[in-house]
């Protein structure tokens, strides 16, 4: 049987792991993901996105009513079990070492 | 000429201009300070065209009062001008203060008649009260204009730049219709955020101009088929 085809494991896509990774049971939304893998705001939906596909992620709306935050729902993502050990398996198999090219994600933290 | 009764204005308390009842406390002390004024004038009116008293005086207290009644006229208007009142309640303080050292000098002059002294320091210290007077003013205007700039800046924390809106809404159209309404709302969340902590216009257009330039690819992951828990 043939093996379906994984994510290319981009410098991108390994930070973004690597920062979900960091607290695999926690919640994030996309800026806090942006945040704690150090990439830019706003160039992390479409690695989301293909997590998702694979079912390495999930994602859900905030239980929070907007009108009463003063803010829109923010979409809150986590690594699925599976998901978490696929994506540790990756990362060990990924043929690029950040280290080696000197990037190391950000500490998991907020938009401060 | 027998010494002049002290200057009677009733105290005015103002704590914020938040409301309508301390605009018209405001309002009150201007036109207190113009009455103030205009009774010293007449006072020293009264003193007759031949006093040095008179004469040094009149012409600051023109002035004095000229001021004072503009700073009434701006603080009685419909909206009152913060900065514009502040700007004439201080050179209403500063006149009147000069005013008052011009009394005082007087005074104490060795020229001056000696029927003039007790005039005179009745004269710099109704000027005094006066002066006072414009100085809590000021200092009401100005605490209340600090306080207005901060509620504009609060206000100012967290306003998206329509720009960065639209820009969105252009990314999300160019995704798959069904996914369309998700990100369109997940974009709008997250500038929002990038509004409220960073406030500025251009952090919100870079984040904006990201998502427009990575909407092709997030449309074609979009559209990919869904391989199922797919391994590296």
């Amino acid at each position: 049987m043939k093996k379906p085809p994984g994510p290319r494991m981009t410098i991108p896509v390994q930070l973004v792991l690597r920062a979900l990774l960091a607290e695999p049971g926690q919640e994030m939304y996309g800026l806090q993901i942006c945040a704690a893998a150090g990439l830019p705001s706003g160039t992390i939906h479409p690695i989301l996105a293909r997590f998702e596909k694979l079912e390495w992620l999930e994602s859900r709306w905030e239980d929070a009513v907007p009108q009463d935050e003063g803010r829109p729902r923010r979409r809150y993502y986590h690594l699925t079990e599976d998901g978490a050990e696929r994506a540790r398996i990756a990362l060990a198999q990924a043929t690029t070492s950040l280290a080696t090219l000197g990037l190391r994600p950000r500490p998991a933290s907020g938009l401060t | 000429m027998s010494r002049l009764p002290p200057l009677h204005v009733p105290p005015v308390a103002i704590a914020s201009l938040n409301d309508p009842t301390s605009i018209a406390d405001v309002r009150d002390l201007a036109i207190a300070i113009t009455n103030a004024v205009t009774k010293i004038q007449a006072n020293v009116r009264d003193l007759g065209p031949d006093s040095t008293l008179g004469v040094g005086l009149g012409q600051a207290l023109t002035s004095d009062l000229n001021l004072a009644r503009t700073l009434a006229d701006t603080c009685g208007r419909e909206i009152l001008d913060l900065g514009r009142a502040l700007t004439r309640a201080n050179a209403l303080a500063r006149d009147l203060g000069a005013t008052g050292v011009l009394a005082s000098d007087s005074a104490f002059s060795d020229s001056a008649p000696d029927p003039d002294l007790d005039l005179a320091l009745d004269l710099a210290r109704d000027l005094a009260r006066a002066h006072g007077l414009a100085n809590d003013l000021a200092l009401a205007l100005a605490h209340n204009l600090d306080s207005a700039h901060a509620v504009r800046k609060q206000r100012g924390a967290g306003r998206v730049t329509p720009l960065a809106g639209r820009l969105l809404a252009a990314a999300a159209h160019l995704l798959p219709a069904g996914d369309r309404a998700r990100y369109a709302e997940e974009f709008r969340s997250e500038l929002a955020e990038i509004a409220r902590v960073k406030a500025r216009r251009r952090p919100q257009l870079a984040y904006a101009a990201r998502q427009v330039a990575s909407a092709w690819r997030l449309r074609a992951d979009l559209r990919a088929p869904r391989a199922r828990k797919a391994a590296p």
